[in-house]
């Protein structure tokens, strides 16, 4: 079977949607004023140079270039229906910023009277994590009347396109989505939904697979007890794949869920199990094919100031037993945080550790991750330490061991109008490779200035720094650096909401042991932001 | 030293253990005769699992309210009245209640203000609940949701640059859909393969839906190093992110193929795939480690490296002419003095008009000297502003063909 759709038809029916969802959206300026509208705006100019005879490895674009971001947001009434509606646009001239120079970045129009709602443009109706769980660039209709035993019901439709331009200009896979809830209360406890999503792909890209998809799930969610709830989910997916150069593939495959989350007194508790068959394929839900899975967690506050963690992970692949292999992966955690330890007031421990281990016939690995992370305050400054130690054991191919530290001081002082924040951080990482004896490290420290000035609304920071790569194989590189953000909220701008002027810099200076490759990147970005 | 870090750490957990207990572990759940809320929701999403401190933002509030649902329960008594305060219980606003103890209370907030949230359940008997225990702070943030959505990616690229997976981790929502614990090692693993990692992003579009998820995409731009091979890998794509909000915080709560975040453990961390002509050749790590540009699709994580030809590595422009000509200089493992390749291997040259391809090949020669491997094409396409190249080594004898190499763009105005 193939999937033909006449491209101009599409691209006609995408255009109509558009055009009607823009009409929609008038209808409360020729109506009456908003209640409520709102409109940001950024605008930005970023001077970029990169030199050196590495330069081609800079991802920056060179010159002069600009970003435009606007929003504008509404709500209001008219007579008993309340609408609110946002329009989002960017211009950028710079195309490692965007491929387009223009782009709608979002459009919503919503409409309710309480029990009806239309909801145009951007559309996230989240029905269930098999089912749908993206949003679409279209349109919805929701009835719910709480004052009638009469289910909900959700009907969608839409194309689900990541950017508005992929309906006029950027080439993506045309996923067209029709789906629909019906949620009822059977009691005050209990309820249960069904939802049947369809999706059916046009044009094809890139020889990219097209696929139509079939989903139909079942969710529902119980409150035995007080503090206690169970849900659930089964899903059915039935799904064909054509290929640009072979024959289709058809999936029909299942999922199942149940959770069930405990919270009162000093723990909660979830315990959770879900199988997901290797051929169910979810074109707009979420889940991982081929997964048996347990997973259990525990958290419980032991006293005030000290709180328990406790995790269980296990899962597993080849449920049809069509792979020549399975593999069982156990991952245990456990952790503990201290607040107030030693009785000094800001202090905070908390140290994990987590056990990862896999195996099947044809792969061995055990894992070990410890971490060691403690706050406090000694006299001026604020410090944060952490300390993380993994041990990697992979049969016949991996033994490493890889060790990573960082600290950071902070302080900060008032003189006059002028607040002074100076900090210190300073970091490495190890790795040892067993195997073939040999060392990776990376070295890192940074010098931090934060400068706030507020009886002029100005705020900055400035932070210079190196770190090295040393690599007993291989090519080793320097990096300097330094960042400089300033924000001023000037008076000619304070009738606004909110107005602002910024500078951003950066330098990153690129150095390696093989010469070619070195480069330099400078850049200056100086933008207004404002809100009214 | 295993054995001593294990020994700390059970040292550790003892003396923490030995210190007094304020409640017994063993509650789970509550009494059925208490006076309590069964269920209680803000904004569809469970009181319970909100935060001491709860923030709610513009987009997600219902017509611009804040609705409070739920039901309550008495034991062998009927619930009297349910009373919410906005104010830490200076005073109360009635719930509208049905005879089985279910409520609701729909309150208009104003923006940019902080309440102090407290809920009351009292019985016939004029009974009430553990009222103490469900004090919040409520927030109602004037800050665009978009705005949110940008820290919380700032943050996360921010603790990914530096390789800190405990400052990335807590960006990442406890019920992450392809489970926190798989991504946390998929991005400890991404941080010993690659080097040099410079990764950008635009927003294109951020939807906010039911249950407080909010659905992101972006477009990013990516350049990492291969720690294994030294081999600089640039590339870009459309990917799609579900956050939900948590306090002032946005958390991770699933992600799309192609990812940007633990890409060593792609088929277990992603739940599902974006279909975008921009995500035609992304960067790929196969079972070994090894990183690689491919042609991208749902099952392309477990793609293997099964050619027999050596690839070419480090692509770069030596020499621009826009409009012209350009020249490349690339790496090659072979030393020719070892080894005479001029009759079994021709170099390949690729040229498109986006990193993702499609490509044409716009030059081929014989491979004379692999000591030297430059190539200059004048086949250019002369009116295009940017224009990416690759490079491929094919054999002779049998025409296979090596993995290219990393993409470069030439700005060709």
């Amino acid at each position: 079977m193939r999937f033909r759709c006449d491209r101009g038809l599409c691209r006609w029916i995408a255009r109509v949607w558009v055009g009607t969802a823009c009409l929609l959206m008038t209808v409360p300026f020729s109506a009456q004023a908003a209640d409520e509208f709102r409109l940001s705006n950024d605008f930005s100019t970023t001077y970029n140079d990169v030199s050196g005879p590495g330069d081609d490895q800079s991802s920056l674009t060179e010159g002069l270039r600009y970003l435009e971001i606007f929003n504008l947001y509404g709500n209001g009434e008219m007579g008993e229906v309340k609408y609110n509606f946002s329009l989002g646009a960017k211009v950028t001239d710079d195309p490692r910023n965007d491929s387009e120079k223009f782009s709608l970045t979002n459009m919503h129009g919503r409409f309710t009277n309480g029990i009806h709602t239309l909801t145009l443009g951007d559309t996230f109706e989240a029905f269930s994590q098999y089912s749908l769980n993206s949003a679409v660039k279209g349109a919805s209709y929701r009835y719910a009347d709480p004052g009638n035993m009469l289910p909900d019901l959700t009907l969608v439709y839409g194309l689900a396109y990541s950017r508005w331009d992929n309906m006029w200009g950027v080439d993506a896979v045309e996923r067209q989505v029709a789906g629909m809830r019906l949620k009822q209360q059977l009691s005050a406890d209990f309820w249960v939904a069904l939802n049947g999503v369809h999706s059916f792909d046009h044009i094809r890209v890139n020889d990219s697979s097209l696929f139509k998809s079939t989903v139909y799930s079942l969710d529902w969610e119980y409150l035995p007890i007080p503090g206690l709830t169970i849900r659930g989910e089964s899903a059915l997916a039935d799904t064909t794949e054509d290929f640009s150069n072979q024959a289709d593939d058809d999936n029909n495959g299942y999922a199942h869920k149940i959770e069930a989350i405990g919270d009162g007194g000093p723990s909660r508790v979830s315990l959770e199990y879900e199988r997901v068959s290797p051929e169910f394929l979810t074109m707009l839900g979420s889940a991982t094919p081929d997964r048996e899975k347990f997973k259990a967690r525990w958290r419980y506050k032991y006293t005030k100031t000290v709180t328990m963690n406790f995790g269980f992970l296990w899962y597993r692949d080849n449920l049809d037993g069509d792979l020549a292999f399975r593999t069982d992966h156990y991952k245990p955690e456990v952790g503990v945080t201290v607040r107030r330890l030693f009785d000094r007031n800001y202090a905070v421990a908390d140290l994990t550790y987590k056990y990862d281990r896999a195996y099947g016939d044809d792969r061995s690995t055990s894992d070990h991750f410890v971490n060691l992370g403690y706050r406090d305050r000694f006299g001026i400054f604020d410090s944060d330490t952490n300390l993380g130690v993994t041990f990697y054991d992979t049969k016949d191919s991996r033994n490493d061991d890889e060790f990573i530290y960082n600290t950071m001081l902070s302080t900060r002082h008032t003189t006059g109008d002028w607040v002074w924040k100076p900090s210190l951080s300073a970091g490495g990482w190890t790795l040892d490779n067993e195997l073939q004896d040999t060392r990776d490290q990376v070295w890192e420290y940074a010098l931090g200035l934060g400068v706030d000035v507020p009886s002029a609304k100005v705020t900055s920071t400035l932070k210079v720094g190196q770190n090295w790569l040393q690599k007993d194989t291989g090519t080793d590189s320097r990096k300097n650096f330094a960042r400089l953000n300033v924000f001023y909220r000037p008076e000619f701008l304070s009738r606004l909401d909110y107005g602002m002027l910024y500078l951003r810099a950066f330098v990153n200076d690129f150095d390696y042991s093989v010469r070619d490759r070195d480069f330099r990147e400078n850049s200056v970005t100086a933008g207004v932001s404002i809100q009214f | 030293m295993k054995r001593m870090i294990l020994t700390v750490f059970l040292l550790l957990a003892m003396g923490v253990a030995a210190d007094e207990a304020f409640a017994k572990w063993w509650i789970f759940g509550q009494s059925e005769e208490e006076v309590a809320t069964r269920y209680l929701y803000l904004n569809e999403v469970s009181y319970d699992e909100l935060g001491d401190k709860v923030t709610v933002y513009r987009e997600i509030l219902d017509h611009g309210q804040v609705v409070f649902k739920g039901r309550g329960q008495a034991g062998k008594n009927k619930v009297g009245a349910v009373q919410i305060s906005f104010d830490g219980g200076g005073t109360w606003e009635k719930a509208r209640l049905a005879s089985d103890g279910s409520f609701e209370l729909r309150f208009t907030p104003q923006m940019g203000e902080t309440y102090q949230v407290a809920v009351k359940i009292l019985d016939t008997a004029g009974k009430s609940n553990d009222v103490e225990a469900t004090r919040k702070e409520l927030v109602v943030s004037d800050r665009n949701i978009t705005a949110v959505i940008r820290d919380a990616l700032d943050q996360l690229i921010e603790a990914y640059h530096s390789e800190d997976a405990r400052a990335f981790m807590a960006l990442v929502d406890e019920n992450f859909a392809g489970d926190a614990t798989v991504l946390d090692r998929g991005v400890r693993k991404d941080f010993t393969l690659f080097d040099n990692l410079d990764l950008r992003y635009t927003l294109n579009n951020v939807t906010s839906g039911t249950q407080g998820k909010v659905f992101t995409s972006i477009s990013f731009r990516r350049q990492v190093t291969s720690t294994r091979s030294g081999q600089t890998f640039q590339d870009r794509g459309v990917t799609e992110f579900i956050f939900v909000l948590n306090g002032e915080k946005a958390l991770v709560s699933a992600m799309k193929n192609p990812l940007i975040f633990g890409l060593s453990e792609a088929a277990e961390v992603a739940t599902g795939t974006v279909n975008s002509g921009e995500n035609n050749e992304v960067l790929i790590i196969d079972e070994s480690g090894a990183l690689r540009l491919g042609p991208f699709g749902a099952d392309s994580d477990t793609l293997d490296d099964t050619s027999n030809v050596p690839a070419p590595t480090n692509l770069r422009v030596t020499d621009s002419f826009p409009h012209h000509s350009y020249s490349f200089a690339f790496d090659f493992p072979i030393d020719s003095m070892e080894n005479d390749l001029s009759t079994t291997y021709e170099i390949v040259l690729e040229e498109s008009l986006a990193p993702g391809g499609p490509w044409t090949e716009v030059f081929r020669e014989a491979f004379w000297d692999p000591r030297f491997p430059n190539i200059t094409t004048t086949h250019i396409a002369q009116s295009a502003a940017f224009l990416f190249y690759r490079a491929k080594v094919e054999s002779i004898s049998t025409g296979e063909q090596s993995l290219p190499t990393n993409v470069v763009m030439v700005d060709n105005r």
